[in-house]
């Protein structure tokens, strides 16, 4: 395998986690590369929503999740960081939209104000994280307006647009494109391209062609595990598993793959 | 009383929702397929109640109404049950329970009076102010139970459809509350007219003035006070309830629950024992002054009163404490877990979430407490009857309480040789009293959907 040259941000190490008696992780690597897109794809209860609401510590609500091995953002161990200061660094934008019922200008500044950043350039902030969402000439004549006027497409970009207002380390995004149109999918994805480079983004997704047109790197899991990570066009050209073959062509594993530890590709 | 309309609400939701049918025609099944039933035993029971309730009519006007009421449905729980025993062999518990509750009332209301003129607390309890909220109490239960019988919802999975007639209970509960309502309206319009809303009440000689200003003004002071003390520990409790699930809260729901399980009345009669202990212990210093109250006779000298505003406002408020804090807590429990979520997930602590997302999303049912709130405590002034104040010396913090319910006691019972005059004023003040309470009530219904839908707006719809 191809020595992976780009430094990462984020780095999980070994991590269990389970819900109760059920282990939904059994030890997961997964790198995250600084200003790439990461796709984390795989079938439905492979666990990939899971890793990555561990990514910002959301797993920590549900108090009967229980969280083991490492997760690192820059090297520190995000486990003894506070949850709050780590989730001003790694944003999230949730599969359901979720504007606030408020008006679109306060649902793009709730994150900024939350975090007592400075009162200054409240309307640059607005403009320039409504533009990185690709929402700007939609909703610039109406920032007044609530945010629950808008469509579910235009919602969603907003909470993109919410979620870069803090210029956070890292975004992780869960099925964005769920509950969306196509139309509005092609809008959200050319937002995700306008942050490459600037911002880090994880991305869960059951949608292989749009894995491929976003992303950079692929983490394919199965049965909470990774079974395989690499360059896109790697994995989809010259997969090492018969497992992710089966699944990038049509979605479906027909043979398991061996189940591995945490194994970390050979530098 | 809340948890069975609860269920009552439960009930007609998951089977219109289940089945698809209409509630009339699941109504209309259920009576298709009703057998003979034996009537008998529960019109002894209810002709046994009526001849005693018509004995009681002789004696007084509230009790007249309610006594035949609480028998009726005393004798409807009973056939209730004898019914599901002969049908099932086995008790339905819930009835037996609310058949138990009938019976113990109506001999508690018998013999009740009798003891407590023994204890002479201040005065006289009478029976009637007992067997109002008893009568409540019960009838709420028992159409509750009825409505549950006739959607054919069962706890158990009984087939209740076996009993249909159970509507029976409903229409006596409706015809009870009927009565009473009616009696009231009734009797009272004739008295009401503007001048005796806008007159204070003052002796005058060897007479008496009649006039409501000063009971209404303290009827709304009181409210006004008792919401201001109650807003901020009951939206605190039932923000602690929502939020920080655990022990504690547990422990604060728990708390909350039990102050509204004891009786208003237990309440009172320690208010009552706590203004006396202090008059005994201490009659100048400030705390005594701010529980007993204070006026100033024209000579311009200062006396004490019996209980003050401000201590009412205070017992009060411990009272309708827990409505504000059930409905913030439903209130925070009804955000979406997404919504949540994202103000999380954007490095808000939990403070800032509270005060920006949560507050504002709970604000109607918030205000809905708050104005449910006033209209319970407004009902519940006849508590101050403890506090045995005549109140004639106006109206502050710090003056004796002078309220609606009060004087509808006072004339009725009352010690006090001049209230005579005002006899046929009583149920004019229960209709003002009445109409308030009501008004409350409706005033927080329409609160509560006219802020729900400005505000969550289509969220829910997406």
């Amino acid at each position: 395998m191809e020595t992976i040259e780009v430094a990462n941000v984020m780095e999980t190490e070994g991590l269990r986690i389970s819900y109760g008696k059920r282990e939904v992780l059994k030890g997961v690597w997964v790198p995250i590369a600084k200003g790439k897109v990461t796709a984390i794809v795989g079938p439905s209860g492979c666990g990939k929503t899971t890793l990555l609401r561990s990514l910002n510590r959301l797993t920590d609500l549900n108090s009967n999740c229980k969280v083991q091995g490492r997760i690192t953002l820059d090297g520190d161990n995000c486990v003894s960081m506070d949850p709050v200061l780590l989730r001003r660094r790694v944003g999230m934008v949730f599969q359901k939209p979720n504007p606030f019922p408020m008006s679109i200008r306060d649902n793009v500044l709730y994150g900024v104000q939350a975090q007592g950043m400075s009162k200054e350039g409240h309307d640059d902030i607005v403009e320039s994280s409504l533009r990185k969402a690709v929402i700007w000439d939609e909703v610039k004549d109406r920032l007044g307006h609530s945010a629950l006027e808008l469509s579910g497409g235009q919602q969603q970009r907003v909470c993109i647009a919410r979620t870069l207002a803090v210029n956070p380390e890292v975004v992780l995004m869960d099925e964005p494109a769920g509950s969306l149109d196509p139309r509005s999918t092609l809008l959200l994805e050319e937002s995700i391209m306008e942050m490459r480079g600037q911002y880090t983004v994880v991305i869960v997704t059951h949608d292989v062609p749009e894995a491929r047109r976003i992303s950079d790197f692929i983490a394919f899991m199965y049965e909470g595990r990774l079974v395989e990570f690499g360059e896109t066009e790697q994995l989809f050209s010259a997969p090492r598993e018969e497992a992710t073959r089966d699944y990038l062509a049509g979605g479906l594993v027909t043979v398991a793959p061996v189940a591995r530890e945490d194994e970390a590709p050979a530098a | 009383m809340t948890d069975s309309v609860g269920s009552m609400t439960d009930a007609v939701g998951r089977t219109s929702d289940a089945d698809g049918h209409g509630l009339m025609s699941r109504i209309a099944d259920n009576l298709a397929g009703r057998e003979r039933v034996t009537l008998g035993l529960p019109l002894a029971a209810a002709a046994i109640c009526a001849a005693v309730g018509l004995g009681a009519l002789f004696f007084n006007g509230v009790d007249a109404a309610s006594l035949p009421a609480m028998g009726l449905l005393g004798a409807c729980q009973l056939t209730a049950v004898a019914t599901t025993y002969r049908r099932t062999a086995s008790l339905d518990r819930r009835a037996t329970l609310l058949l138990v509750l009938c019976i113990a009332a109506t001999l508690v209301l018998f013999v009740a009076p009798e003891w407590m003129y023994g204890w002479n607390i201040n005065g006289i309890i009478h029976h009637s102010v007992l067997s109002v909220p008893l009568l409540l109490l019960m009838s709420t239960a028992t159409a509750a139970h009825s409505v549950r019988a006739l959607m054919g919802a069962s706890p158990s999975g009984r087939d209740l459809s076996l009993y249909p007639w159970l509507i029976l209970p409903i229409a006596l509960a409706l015809i009870a509350y009927g009565i009473l309502v009616g009696d009231i309206v009734a009797s009272g319009i004739g008295g009401l007219n503007l001048n005796l809303l806008t007159t204070v009440g003052a002796s005058a000689g060897n007479g008496y003035v009649p006039g409501f200003l000063n009971n209404i003004l303290g009827t709304f002071l009181l409210m006004f006070m008792t919401l201001v003390i109650a807003f901020l520990p009951g939206v605190g409790a039932g923000v602690f309830m929502a939020e920080y699930p655990g022990r504690l809260a547990g422990l604060i729901d728990f708390c909350t629950q039990m102050l509204r399980a004891v009786s208003m009345f237990v309440i009172g009669a320690a208010a009552f024992g706590l203004v006396h202990l202090l008059s005994s212990w201490k009659a100048d210093d400030l705390l005594s002054q701010l529980v007993r109250g204070s006026y100033s006779d024209s000579s311009g000298q200062t006396l004490p009163e019996h209980g003050s505003f401000l201590f009412a406002a205070v017992i009060l408020g411990l009272l309708v404490m827990p409505v504000i804090a059930k409905l913030t807590e439903e209130g925070l429990r009804s955000v979406p877990r997404e919504i949540r979520e994202g103000s999380i997930a954007l490095g808000a602590t939990e403070g800032h979430g509270l005060r920006r997302i949560l507050l504002p999303w709970a604000a109607p049912n918030i205000l809905t407490g708050l104005v449910l709130a006033a209209a319970e405590a407004n009902g519940s002034l006849a508590v101050l009857v403890f506090l045995g104040v005549i109140g004639e010396h106006g109206v502050g913090p710090l003056s004796g309480v002078t309220t609606l319910d009060y004087s509808i006691f006072e004339i009725s019972w009352g010690p006090m040789q001049y209230t005579r005059v005002m006899e046929q004023y009583r149920l004019t003040a229960a209709l003002v009293l009445l109409l308030l309470t009501m008004g409350l009530t409706v005033l927080a219904m329409l609160l509560q959907r006219r802020f729900a839908t400005r505000y969550r707006g289509s969220l829910t719809s997406n």
